[in-house]
């Protein structure tokens, strides 16, 4: 009879900690502490390198119970490519920053992923995707991650290849330079984690 | 004297491929030519403001200060250069102005064709005597087959090495390229990804006495450009004129650290058989220029050069040490000045100092 009891009482701790442990694990990184967003494009026939910068990520991404959670949100009107005439046509002709909702994207993440996040240690997940919304499209998308957790921070990155026909977006041309159709953007991230 | 007439004919018009470390690793981004230099197209116009310039108003980058309007296959552009040189050598003191360049060129599209002409004047000594006499430096139609593939044919410089216009260099100055030495000549480029190749038959002069150059022949160059702000290469040239007979190959390239700490390096050897003495004399030479931009536009310089185009003579042994500061206050203006101590073997060896300052303007 005492040993019944006893063989409950572990199991029942045994669940309670397990229980606790996960939530004990969930944690959150705030892009607003320290994201950067970046983008790569080739220009062609010249096969020049256009890289924007200069645009933050604002949002919060959660890991628990082996889920992550959360949206970047990217102000597009933020972006510089270091030629003034070029950001003025990329913003005002093709990605139409002026019109509602056009001036900003928006990536969403929600889903079970095999690798959990760790209190400190590389989050390198596999089959992450994301939800993509930019110039009044909302797309899924493949996403790449790795961040390295340590010491309360997270530094890393969230890359992805956007097709800018699949969101409606002109093949950019300035000044017969013509913007390949894939561009590669890279959330860059060095911001808290917290629990 | 012919020292002078060296320099003056080897100094070259706009063109600058140290742009690939900020992401430009060919030259069609920014000029009409395939090989770069001399007209630039609207992009190349709007980086000489961004990226190029210390200080620049909106628009002022445009042809004539955008003051001017040409049709969108019109591409229009002047040129004015000077040159202010000092040389002392234990022989020798000199210092001259010279006026280098006063050309106006231009360029008309055609769907996928177009024609390039450049006209202007030429000072060249005849005999002892200052002649001043019209030049057409480029003249040529270009055909864009495809986004990889351009043709052209008509008369334009080779494309050798780094193809920098600074033809003051061992390399240009040593091997015979630079400004007018422009020949006649049918090219191939073409573009893959990070690959450009040129190919050039050169076809000669064909008795045209503004150039310099004697000899026909072919010339390749394959350039690799990564991490996206590297750039290396090679070229390999195959000459002959009546006189001689020549290969030189070589690699050049273009490294950096950062956007404003950057290394321009080019070697050659030259193999060359004199025809009438059947002689050949074997050598090298190669130019390296380390720059550090201090502020946008402001990049000063040390230079290290040395040659010897035959093993077995001294008098083609030199080393050259220098200095320098490359300014490019606004739009349309380049200035330049260096110093350089140059080092000969001729004769038990001497020094020579050498100081110029090059003001580059084009509209």
């Amino acid at each position: 009879m005492r040993s019944k009891f006893g063989f409950k009482m572990v199991l029942l701790n045994f669940i309670f900690l397990f229980a606790f442990s996960t939530t004990l694990f969930a944690q959150k990184i705030d892009l607003s502490s320290g994201a950067k967003v970046e983008f790569d494009a080739v220009g062609k026939p010249a096969m020049i390198n256009i890289k924007g910068t200069g645009s933050k990520a604002t949002g919060v991404l959660s890991f628990k119970d082996g889920s992550a959670d959360g949206e970047f949100v990217v102000n597009l009107k933020d972006f510089t490519t270091d030629m003034d005439m070029r950001d003025e046509h990329m913003k005002e002709k093709y990605l139409e920053v002026h019109k509602s909702d056009f001036g900003k994207a928006i990536l969403k993440i929600s889903q079970k992923v095999e690798a959990l996040f760790p209190q400190s240690g590389v989050w390198n997940p596999q089959n992450l995707k994301g939800s993509l919304t930019l110039h009044g499209v909302t797309k899924e998308i493949p996403l790449n991650s790795k961040i390295n957790i340590k010491d309360g921070s997270a530094k890393g990155a969230v890359n992805f290849k956007i097709k800018l026909k699949d969101f409606n977006i002109e093949i950019p041309e300035f000044a017969g330079i013509t913007v390949a159709d894939e561009v590669t953007a890279n959330v860059l991230i060095d911001s808290k984690v917290s629990p | 004297m012919i020292f002078v007439l060296l320099l003056l004919t080897s100094l070259s018009t706009w063109a600058f491929p140290e742009l690939v470390r900020y992401g430009y690793p060919n030259c069609t981004a920014c000029h009409a030519s395939p090989s770069g230099g001399g007209l630039l197209n609207l992009y190349g116009r709007e980086l000489s403001k961004e990226i190029l310039s210390t200080w620049g108003a909106k628009g002022e980058q445009y042809f004539a200060y955008g003051l001017v309007k040409t049709p969108q296959n019109v591409n229009l552009q002047g040129y004015v250069r000077l040159l202010q040189l000092h040389r002392n050598t234990p022989n020798v003191e000199e210092a001259r102005t010279i006026w280098m360049q006063a050309d106006l060129e231009g360029s008309y599209k055609y769907k996928n064709v177009t024609a390039v002409g450049m006209f202007g004047r030429q000072e060249k000594n005849v005999n002892g005597e200052k002649v001043v006499q019209p030049i057409s430096r480029r003249l040529y139609l270009m055909w864009n087959a495809s986004e990889n593939i351009t043709f052209r044919a008509g008369k334009f410089a080779r494309y050798f090495g780094l193809n920098t216009p600074y033809h003051t260099s061992f390399v240009y100055r040593d091997l015979g390229f630079g400004q007018e030495t422009e020949t006649y000549n049918a090219e191939l480029s073409y573009l893959k990804n990070n690959f450009t190749l040129f190919y050039t038959a050169i076809f000669g002069t064909f008795k045209d006495k503004t150039s310099y150059a004697t000899e026909k022949g072919h010339t390749a160059s394959l350039q690799y450009s990564f991490l996206k702000s590297q750039k290396v290469g090679a070229t390999y040239y195959k000459g002959r004129d009546e006189n001689q007979k020549r290969d030189i190959y070589g690699p050049w390239f273009i490294l950096n650290y950062d956007r404003n700490l950057f290394l321009m390096s080019e070697f050659f050897f030259q193999n060359k058989l004199n025809t009438q003495s059947n002689l050949r004399s074997k050598g090298y030479v190669t130019t390296n220029r380390l720059n550090y931009q201090v502020y946008k536009g402001i990049i000063p310089f040390l230079t290290f050069e040395a040659g010897q185009t035959d093993w077995t003579s001294d008098a083609t042994k030199r080393q050259s040490y220098g200095t320098g500061l490359q300014f490019f206050p606004r739009p349309h203006i380049e200035l330049m000045a260096s110093y350089q101590k140059d080092r000969y073997y001729v004769d038990n060896g001497y020094f020579a100092d050498l100081y110029w300052l090059m003001l580059n303007y084009y509209l």
